[in-house]
């Protein structure tokens, strides 16, 4: 018989909102300089407050790293933004723009790979650490031909394009020295994308939360580490639920109550996410972790959200 | 603990120190912005100018119809002499029959379009609309503008993090408008110096203020930062002494049928 354990979250909204508050003034006064630092702040308080079997998760990337991941990613983009100023009102303009949106998409994958890495491989729980490998520039281009794969389709093969990105990305992880593996099939999120695309219209979209929901659940209970198992209990109508509430308080507030929103997702998370199998037999791993250069230089250049998982 | 430092006693003395800078970049900047552009250097001012009104120019053209342009330029040489300017001031038709507006760009340029010379009945009024742009070029506002706006944005870019359109558009309004009150008071006493009078401008702000010709010329993006009509005609009839000059008019008949045309 196996164990089911479940995360435990003991974060507060308020822990949070001092954080959150502390970091935006910080980073108004520093003209934004001190964004790395808060977010990494943020993310050291979000992971000191998840726990399981009485240990806490660690987090122990730094603003420094996250500032120079950045400043390393900065030239790529001025370089990006330069090339189409200089085509400006030349012939050549349409076909720079075009070229300019094709690397924007592409390095966002890129930038999404790499933030991922990044945070994994900062991420540790009983000494255990989490490491990811893989190529971000080849996993870019994999992603950039399913997507392409997936508008030429109409938005049919989302679900086909979703098994394959999570199927790249996850059979890349080690949890110690377990490599992860993701064994599902992508008929089962073809179906789900199928009927959840068919019904987008009648229920003003909210049938791809529900998607989401189904996709993660899975994608998340198609998951294995060594004989451990993760388990993903999300529900459709909790999620959107989620979705929509936190939507209406960051409306209704301009934005200054959105340290509620993270407190709610992070005990959303927590509530349904599970490891099954006997935790006392997860070793820690003594190799040596590799760590991506770029970092989320990229991703916040493209001024995506990221967050701790 | 991680972030066991944080406190509210911390967070409100940060909360105060952000406020006071903020204060201090909005109305600091403004103030510091007009010295600023007294000493931009011409060419850089050239390259603005250019780098605004050429987009323009490509994108709808130029009316050169010589003649229309002699009579624009005798109009233009009367109120610009009448303000004995350092600086010449070239003003430019843009072709555009759907543009109903104008404005001055820093080294004294100014984009007068198509459409807002069609709406106006008579060389007094386009005068009007003239003298009220070369105020702005006397007064600086156009480089006053572009270093106030643009150091505004920069910082306010750099502060939040986002795109600060918005913020940065209610931040400028209330500077817009008091620079267009400033142009007005300066471009009645041009056209008392040119002997032209205010009859024109006074016309021609009645003229879009009514509702009867709200459909014919759609003022929306140029007074989206301009003070209410009625309140500039009040104040510039102030100004005036309630209209002492006679208006006279400087281009014959002919010239300023020419002009009308120009883009025809």
């Amino acid at each position: 018989m196996h164990q089911t354990n479940y995360f435990e979250y003991h974060g507060s909204a308020e822990k949070i909102f001092k954080i959150w508050t502390y970091s935006l003034l910080l980073n108004i006064l520093s003209l934004g300089i001190y964004s790395f630092w808060g977010k990494s702040l943020l993310r050291q308080y979000l992971a000191a407050n998840f726990s399981m079997a009485e240990h806490t998760v660690h987090y122990t990337g730094s603003g420094k790293e996250l500032c120079f991941s950045f400043l390393k990613a900065l030239p790529l983009w001025v370089l990006l933004i330069a090339s189409v100023k200089i085509f400006e009102n030349t012939p050549l303009e349409k076909i720079c723009v075009i070229i300019l949106f094709i690397l924007v998409v592409y390095l966002t994958f890129v930038g999404l790979y790499a933030s991922l890495k990044y945070r994994l491989t900062h991420t540790s729980w009983r000494d255990i650490n989490c490491h990811m490998y893989g190529n971000s520039w080849r996993f870019g281009l994999s992603a950039f031909a399913l997507m392409v794969v997936a508008i030429c389709s109409l938005g049919l093969m989302l679900g086909w394009m979703d098994h394959h990105l999570y199927k790249k990305k996850f059979n890349r992880i080690f949890i110690g020295n377990l490599h992860v593996t993701y064994t599902g099939t992508h008929h089962a999120l073809f179906k789900i994308n199928l009927i959840t695309l068919l019904l987008a219209i009648p229920t003003l979209g909210l049938s791809r939360i529900w998607y989401v929901a189904k996709m993660r659940n899975y994608v998340y209970n198609h998951t294995q580490f060594g004989e451990y198992k993760i388990l993903n209990t999300e529900v459709g109508a909790e999620l959107i639920k989620l979705y929509v509430w936190g939507f209406a308080i960051s409306v209704i507030s301009l934005g200054l109550l959105y340290p509620l929103v993270i407190n709610r997702k992070m005990q959303y998370i927590a509530t349904h996410f599970a490891l099954v199998g006997n935790l006392k037999l997860l070793t820690a791993n003594s190799e040596q972790q590799v760590t991506e250069t770029m970092g989320e230089g990229l991703y916040d250049i493209m001024d995506a959200e990221t967050d701790l998982w | 603990m991680v972030a066991q430092h944080i406190t509210w006693h911390k967070i409100f003395v940060l909360l105060v120190i952000t406020l006071c800078s903020l204060l201090l970049v909005i109305f600091g900047l403004p103030v510091l912005a007009k010295p600023i552009a007294k000493i931009l250097p011409q060419q850089l001012a050239q390259h603005i100018s250019e780098y605004i009104s050429v987009p323009f120019e490509n994108s709808f053209g130029v009316c050169k119809n010589p003649q229309g342009l002699a009579a624009l330029n005798k109009l233009t040489k009367h109120l610009s002499s009448a303000a004995q300017l350092q600086q010449p001031i070239s003003v430019i038709i843009i072709n555009d029959p759907d543009a109903n507006n104008a404005f001055a760009t820093p080294n004294g340029k100014i984009l007068l379009f198509a459409g807002l010379l069609a709406a106006t009945d008579n060389q007094q009024q386009l005068a009007g609309i003239m003298a009220h742009e070369i105020a702005h070029t006397i007064l600086l506002h156009p480089e006053i503008a572009v270093v106030r706006d643009n150091g505004l944005f920069i910082l306010l870019l750099a502060m939040f993090g986002k795109d600060p359109t918005i913020q940065h558009h209610l931040l400028t309004l209330n500077f817009s408008r008091q620079a267009e009150f400033a142009a007005d008071n300066l471009a009645v006493e041009l056209l008392n110096q040119a002997q032209i009078g205010t009859t024109g401008l006074i016309d021609f702000l009645k003229k879009i203020n009514s509702p009867e010709t709200n459909n014919l010329v759609n003022m929306g993006d140029l007074l989206a930062t301009h003070p209410a009509i009625s309140e500039r005609i009040i104040k510039i009839q102030q100004t005036d002494n309630n209209g002492q000059i006679k208006s006279r008019p400087l281009l014959t008949d002919s010239e300023w049928q020419v002009l009308k045309n120009i883009c025809n």
